[in-house]
């Protein structure tokens, strides 16, 4: 089962790596958007990905619309893991179909709630 | 909407507490005169701001070591600047989201400098040590 890291951060997919490689996903990267989708497509067995909003390229709300434009990604879990911290940021990734948002600075266990209560599938308790 | 030096030294502590499990404690010390590296994150629109993260060579390595989980020895240069300028751009976000109104973040960049000169009076500084070094935190008008 496999996990997509988007975020132009090579720290913060090195963060996200080690805590979803903990919960048994196999990580896929990406630095923008566009090599992002371009992960997606090729890869069938991604059930979560991990985005970032501000990157270069293609940015993460750009990302999140043009997945959720096709149907056949409508159930997958898309988290959105930013510094965007205003309301009414995260009421624009709502609506452009994030599942859910996590504001940095996060910790491991902020992360995994957020997981659990959007109903990711985590390899390791399955 | 101005961030004074204490709400910028609280929200420095919570980002290294949050994501790097670190304490760490003010400082009265001014950063010193040798080599700093320093990640800078802009914020524009309704606000004009630079945020600016100037670290020690001890600091810098320091927030990679545990940011990468690594023994500093072992850390690269480019992982250096990867650690220093996600502190940057997590303390950027913070400080756009408490400004608020409608702002722009910028990528963060990068640059190796041999002191810190305050060409700008900074609005608001907060200092801080860290194994042996100095963190230092600069929010400046742009």
């Amino acid at each position: 089962m496999n996990a997509l890291i988007v975020d132009d951060s090579r720290a913060m997919r090195r963060i996200l790596r080690g805590i979803v490689t903990q919960l048994g996903f196999d990580v896929i990267e990406a630095s923008n958007g566009a090599e992002g989708y371009d992960k997606l497509v090729a890869n069938e067995d991604i059930e979560l990905v991990l985005v970032d909003w501000n990157m270069p390229v293609m940015n993460g709300i750009e990302l999140v619309k043009k997945v959720r434009s096709e149907p056949r990604y409508e159930t997958l879990k898309m988290v959105m893991v930013t510094t965007e911290t205003e309301p009414q940021q995260m009421a624009r990734a709502i609506m452009a179909g994030v599942d859910e948002f996590v504001m940095k600075p996060f910790t491991s266990d902020i992360l995994i709630d957020k997981f659990k209560l959007i109903g990711v599938r985590m390899p390791q308790s399955s | 909407m101005n961030i004074n030096s204490e709400q910028l030294a609280e929200l420095t502590r919570n980002v290294c507490q949050a994501m790097l499990g670190l304490d760490i404690t003010p400082s009265p010390s001014p950063a010193s005169s040798e080599t700093q590296l320093t990640s800078k994150v802009c914020i524009s629109g309704q606000w004009n701001r630079t945020i600016e993260v100037v670290a020690s060579p001890e600091a810098a390595r320091c927030l990679a070591a545990t940011m990468f989980c690594m023994d500093p020895s072992e850390v690269a240069a480019s992982e250096i600047e990867d650690a220093v300028s996600e502190v940057a751009n997590m303390i950027g976000g913070n400080v756009k989201g408490i400004l608020g109104g409608d702002c722009e973040l910028s990528l963060p960049s990068i640059e190796s400098q041999s002191s810190v000169t305050l060409e700008t009076e900074p609005i608001a500084k907060a200092t801080f040590d860290l194994d042996n070094g100095v963190l230092q935190v600069l929010l400046k008008h742009s």
